[in-house]
């Protein structure tokens, strides 16, 4: 989906953000995160959080293997998220840590790898998106919690392919903030 | 040349480090690691020709503004200089890690001209 296309909702103005301006901050962020991995990541999906985004998601992204989440808390709270398939989790840890593809990876190794890409993902939203808008903290990356799933509401996702293989980016906001 | 220390809780951040100082070609006579601020000044105190700290921000035990505060009560910005590498990239972190003692700052994610244009005016 084209992000001019979409109506703005009323969740991205939470942040006083249009749909497009908060998908272009995810977008970016992610860009330089994989950038500096060395990896080419592919949209194959976007979604600024309409109504049928879970059925939209859980077509493009199946078999999640890995959720890690980094809370922000401010004037609005919320948490940016990743998701990734298994093949994806380990590409991405042998890419921060320079490995051949046939190294094994230890679990420890893309739980760092991983926590350290959210929070990377993180910092970026919360410099482009958040500090304009007020006094905002980041916590530390949570792996595999959906602590803030059931109070909040996708603001947006992006969908990327890396080497056949999938990850999500995406900002919830506590539906309370909103 | 310089003998450089990377201060960061993430073992993989601190491999990434590494591996950007290279495609920066970036020479040093050799890098410690730290995971946090105590362990940096353990490390300091036994190594006393550390001539460069790259640190993180926000680490458990001892952070990095922490770190900078306890360096700054014995070396000063010109004998040791400390680039601060964090995602925590907003003007009052990094007016606050500047006005603790901080010579830099690196934002995170970063790349290897970001991290070589912060180190090289240090590098002996």
């Amino acid at each position: 989906m084209n992000p001019e296309d979409q109506v703005d909702t009323g969740a991205a103005k939470a942040l006083n953000l249009t749909d497009a301006e908060l998908l272009n901050i995810l977008r970016e962020g992610a860009e330089e995160v994989f950038m500096m991995l060395g990896a080419v990541g592919e949209l194959v999906d976007e979604n600024h959080g309409a109504e049928d985004h879970a059925a939209s998601q859980a077509a493009a992204l199946a078999d999640i293997a890995y959720e890690v989440m980094v809370e922000f808390s401010g004037p609005k709270d919320g948490v940016v998220v990743m998701r990734c398939q298994e093949s994806c989790a380990n590409n991405i840890t042998r890419g921060m840590l320079s490995m051949e593809e046939c190294e094994p990876v230890a679990q420890s190794e893309i739980h760092d790898a991983l926590g350290e890409c959210t929070n990377m993902l993180g910092g970026f939203f919360k410099r482009q998106a958040l500090d304009p808008r007020g006094s905002f903290r980041l916590g530390i990356p949570k792996i595999a919690e959906y602590v803030a799933a059931e109070s909040a509401v996708v603001q947006g996702s992006l969908i990327y392919e890396l080497s056949d293989s999938r990850a999500s980016v995406e900002v919830w906001l506590d539906e309370q903030a909103q | 040349m310089t003998k450089l220390m990377i201060v960061d809780d993430s073992s993989t951040m601190r491999k990434i480090i590494m591996r950007v100082l290279r495609q920066a070609e970036i020479s040093v006579d050799a890098i410690l690691e730290a995971g946090n601020g105590i362990e940096a000044l353990e490390q300091l105190a036994s190594n006393s020709d550390i001539g460069i700290i790259l640190s993180d921000v926000n680490m458990p035990e001892m952070d990095g503004l922490e770190l900078v505060k306890k360096v700054r009560e014995t070396h000063n910005s010109e004998q040791l200089p400390i680039i601060m590498v964090t995602t925590e990239g907003g003007e009052a972190m990094r007016e606050q890690a500047i006005s603790e003692g901080a010579n830099g700052y690196v934002c995170k994610p970063f790349t290897p001209d970001t991290v070589s244009a912060a180190l090289q005016p240090f590098i002996k």
